[in-house]
């Protein structure tokens, strides 16, 4: 308690020391694209970028819709007279009565059901229980006509009783021609009903109903066959490509550049569609839109063909090349927003078809984009930015980093080269400080054959200073810049230049700082 | 009054001692055992390999530059120890009226502050924690063996003393304020020349109390002293002491922060997934650099933990005697404490009756050679010891730690 409390310190003890620490290893090459940007593949011993998207689908879902329509339907017993005595296990048998189900401008004869069902009711006014028997004669499985038995207690006409279940319809065939296979859109039912066998004897006539209501329960199918209207299907697709935002400048060279829209019609049904437009815009605000023959105008495409077991799908192509289009300089836009508009209207000309439109779930109608972008790109001064959070929060009176040095060692197999520049922005977006590389990352044309490839070793410092390291404190952002150049080996000035099969960019970062110890 | 004035000075006087040194107990005096009241102040810090203008600017503040760190560094060997030890504590003994009445013994209470910590571990750590890693590219540094241990405690006793030798015993309620305690079974880190690799085996645990609360833990210690006279030279005797202090243990009774490493682990930089997209671990609420060390982090109760207790074994002075030279010596044993034993050998010299001058040397323990020097003005009631068990380190920047020592007895019958 005595000397060493004495022991205060007038000032914390400081020293200085230095150290190299590795930050950052990787290995950056083509085949890490992620596959939704597109396919690197090779030809020639150069990359191409290899596009295949499925832009939209148009399925069965789409073009039917079976309402959630709920029927309901008396039926009177089918008896010769009023006031007779009925003993137990006596049947009344219904006629067969059809349901129409209205989904204009569909007329459908015939469906298959992937999944759902129908909620079935039955309230009766007979003084004994009965046993009520459903046979839907349209509704087939497996050869089997759907039949259903429902058991209803004894009730009266003041207050019928009632009982319900739920019907699943899965894997059921349906003709919706009617009693006379003529029609559409019509479900047939029979009523059978009877008394029970061990109940009591009871008295009934004509005029009492027994009721039936069934209600489809989102209906889902695998087939459709009828007419399925005149319908027209537009949209606007918006894709934003995050990467391509990051270009704030520069310019892109491609060569032989194309690309197709591909309308595989999975339909039996006669169809056209309408590339309204295609466009892009970058981050300088540039637009570029596709020019040809064929935007703006009706491409008709025919319905597929065969039957189930050797069905087709048709196709219809519309290619966009540097011959026939401004592709190239669609593409060189190196555009983040675009946009996409279209048509497709199916059954153009009416029922061309006599009602045998056909369409399978498994079938859609698929607009595919496809293209192959040979890697031979120039680029002059292209300017790609990305922008990270960041926060230094040091404390200057404890142990912290004085100054300090960033040391980037690259081996670089690519064509192309890189100035980088490193931006510390505070909270409002200004710059603060500002580190310009000591050198340039070198292209691959200027380096030698190792291991059978063209690269180029070159080490990159950014050297921070104390000041500098000082007014970090308040950056909430680092902002890294890169320009880019595809330079002629022999003229410097920037070329097209393919990019070689295996092509990599293998980097170590790695940090020199001085720290101050305060204890 | 007037003593109180003097006992309230020498408080003071220990409390804002700027030398802020010590001297180990390595000798006591047998002074007539009545009512007594004896204030103990000691402050040392050692080192085998620190150098006094190094360990100034660690205890008092200061900027080390690079030739100060060199001059240290130079001197560092395999095997380095370093530490403080502030043992201070005041006890009262009854002395004139026997326990229950009657007999040799009397009570005693006491109450101590004590903080002692100490540290062995190689050349290398020094190297890292002092210069950082640039002078260890390309090569391996080894920190294997390296411990530190720190325990800041204060305790209450009560004793007894007999009247007739000296010998007393005392049993302590101790309050733990902190604890620290950690050990490096083994360890390694090579980097690569480039600095693009860093390869660390680790295996070692480290536990802490945190928290501001006073009381931590709480335990019980033994100071005892046993002492006897021994036939010595010429016919004469002599006495001699085996005495213990803070023999004990504590329960940590707050949660004490236990980590552990038993890894090997190479770092050669962070993959760009790793650092960014969906996938990093850093965009994980339930990342933790540690674990991706391989070091575990637990928090344990009621740890038992030993007293930082020293034993030690010597021949005393007798302040009173009318001879006017006096040899001394002894071992002293910190058994719970990363020390070596220390030994040492001095003689105590009355140049007249009220004066006494103390020279000795000592080795081991902490650090290697120290020379002490105490001088005590000893009254008829009283007696003042004031002195430094290192007076070159005292003095002396090239020194390897600091020593002061203060002590005064009171004869209140």
């Amino acid at each position: 308690m005595l000397f060493a409390v004495s022991c205060k310190k007038k000032q914390k003890t400081s020293w200085d020391t230095n150290w190299q620490i590795p930050l950052v290893e990787d290995t950056l090459t083509l085949e890490q694209l992620d596959d939704d940007e597109g396919v690197i593949t090779v030809n020639g011993g150069v990359y191409e970028l290899s596009i295949d998207r499925n832009l939209f689908s148009l399925k069965l879902s789409d073009m039917v819709k079976i309402p959630d329509t709920t029927v309901k339907h008396n039926y009177a017993i089918n008896i010769g007279g009023s006031g007779i005595t009925v003993n137990p296990g006596v049947s009344f048998v219904n006629n067969i009565q059809e349901h129409d189900f209205h989904m204009d401008p569909t007329q459908l004869k015939a469906m298959w059901v992937k999944s759902g069902g129908i909620h079935v009711k039955v309230l009766s006014p007979i003084e004994t229980a009965t046993i009520f028997k459903v046979e839907l004669p349209g509704v087939v499985k497996d050869g089997e006509i759907y039949t259903q038995e429902f058991s209803v207690p004894a009730g009266s006409n003041a207050n019928l009783s009632s009982t319900t279940d739920y019907v699943d319809l899965t894997g059921y065939q349906i003709d919706l021609t009617g009693q006379y296979g003529t029609s559409y859109n019509k479900l047939q039912s029979k009523i059978t009903v009877k008394t029970d066998p061990a109940g009591n004897t009871v008295s009934v006539n004509n005029l009492d109903s027994m009721r039936f209501e069934f209600t489809m329960d989102d209906l889902k199918l695998d087939y459709a066959r009828g007419y399925l209207g005149t319908q027209i299907f537009s949209d606007t697709i918006m894709n934003n490509i995050p990467a391509l935002s990051k270009i704030i400048g520069g310019t892109i060279d491609l060569d032989a550049a194309n690309l197709n829209f591909t309308i595989e019609n999975g339909f039996k049904v006669s169809a056209r569609a309408k590339l309204i437009s295609l466009k892009n815009t970058n981050s300088m605000g540039s637009t570029v839109e596709l020019s040809h023959s064929s935007v703006g105008s009706w491409i008709n495409i025919n319905p597929a063909y065969g039957s189930y077991d050797s069905y087709t799908s048709s196709t219809t192509s519309l290619q966009f090349d540097g011959m026939n289009s401004n592709v190239e300089q669609l593409l060189e836009n190196h555009g983040a927003d675009n946009e996409v508009a279209y048509q497709i209207q199916v059954n153009p000309w009416g029922n061309v078809s006599g009602g045998w439109d056909e369409v399978y779930d498994s079938r859609p109608m698929n607009v595919h984009l496809t293209g192959n972008l040979p890697l031979n790109i120039g680029a002059d001064n292209l300017t790609v930015v990305d922008t990270f959070s960041f926060s230094l929060n040091q404390d200057y009176s404890a142990t912290h980093i004085e100054s300090g040095e960033l040391i980037v060692d690259v081996d670089n197999a690519f064509p192309m080269q890189a100035n980088l520049m490193l931006c510390f922005l505070d909270a409002n977006g200004n710059v603060l400080v500002q580190f310009t590389s000591s050198n340039v990352i070198a292209s691959s044309v200027y380096g030698q054959v190792i291991n059978g490839i063209l690269q180029k070793n070159s080490v990159v410092k950014f050297t921070c200073t104390a000041a500098q390291v000082e007014q970090l404190n308040s950056a909430k952002k680092v902002c890294v810049k890169a320009v880019l150049n595809t330079p002629d080996p022999v003229s410097n000035l920037s070329d097209q230049v393919s990019i070689p099969e295996n092509a990599f960019l293998k980097f170590k970062i790695r940090a020199k700082i001085a720290v101050k110890h305060n204890i | 009054m007037m003593k109180v004035f003097i006992l309230l000075f020498i408080a003071f006087c220990s409390f804002t001692v700027s030398a802020q040194t010590n001297f180990p107990e390595n000798f006591d005096t047998i002074n007539g055992y009545g009512r007594q009241l004896i204030v103990n102040g000691q402050f040392d810090v050692q080192s085998t390999s620190f150098k006094n203008e190094m360990l100034n600017k660690l205890v008092y503040g200061g900027y080390i530059d690079q030739e100060m760190k060199d001059r240290s560094f130079d001197k560092h060997g395999n095997i380095n120890f370093a530490g403080i030890i502030s043992n201070n504590d005041i006890t009262y003994f009854h002395g004139s009226d026997s326990l229950f009445g009657k007999g040799r013994w009397d009570w005693g209470v006491k109450a101590g502050y004590y903080a002692l910590g100490s540290v062995k571990y190689g050349k290398d750590p020094f190297g890292l924690v002092f210069y950082g890693n640039e002078g260890y590219l390309g090569d391996t540094a080894f920190f294997t063996k390296t411990s530190l241990s720190f325990t800041r405690f204060q305790k209450v006793g009560f004793g007894l003393r007999d009247k007739v030798s000296g010998s007393y015993v005392f049993l302590n309620f101790v309050n733990v304020q902190d604890r620290f305690n950690g050990e490096i079974t083994k360890g390694e880190l090579f980097q690569s020349a480039d600095a693009s690799e860093v390869k660390m085996k680790l295996l070692g645990d480290m536990s802490y109390t945190s928290g501001k609360q006073f009381s931590k833990g709480l335990g019980m210690s033994v100071d005892a002293a046993y002492r006897v006279k021994v036939p010595w030279v010429k016919g004469t005797q002599t006495v001699m002491e085996v005495s213990v202090s803070n023999l004990g243990f504590a329960s940590i009774n707050s949660p004490m922060h236990r980590y552990q490493a038993d890894s090997t682990y190479t770092f050669n930089g962070f993959r760009l997934n790793q650092l960014f997209g969906e996938n990093s671990p850093f965009n994980r609420d339930d990342y933790s650099v540690l674990d991706s060390l391989g070091i575990s982090h637990d928090s344990t109760y009621r740890h038992t933990v030993f007293l930082p207790g020293y034993i030690q074994a010597g021949k005393l002075i007798d302040y009173r005697s009318d001879k006017k030279l006096q040899s001394f010596f002894g071992i002293r044993l910190f058994p719970t404490l990363k020390s070596n034993s220390a030994v040492y050998i001095g003689a105590a010299y009355k140049p007249v009756k009220s004066v006494m001058l103390v020279a000795s040397v000592n080795y081991g323990g902490l650090t290697t050679f120290r020379g002490g020097l105490v001088a005590s003005y000893i009254a008829d009631n009283f007696s003042i010891s004031v002195g430094s068990d290192d007076i070159v380190g005292m003095f002396y920047s090239g020194g390897y730690g600091k020593s002061a020592y203060l002590r005064t007895v009171w004869n209140l019958d």
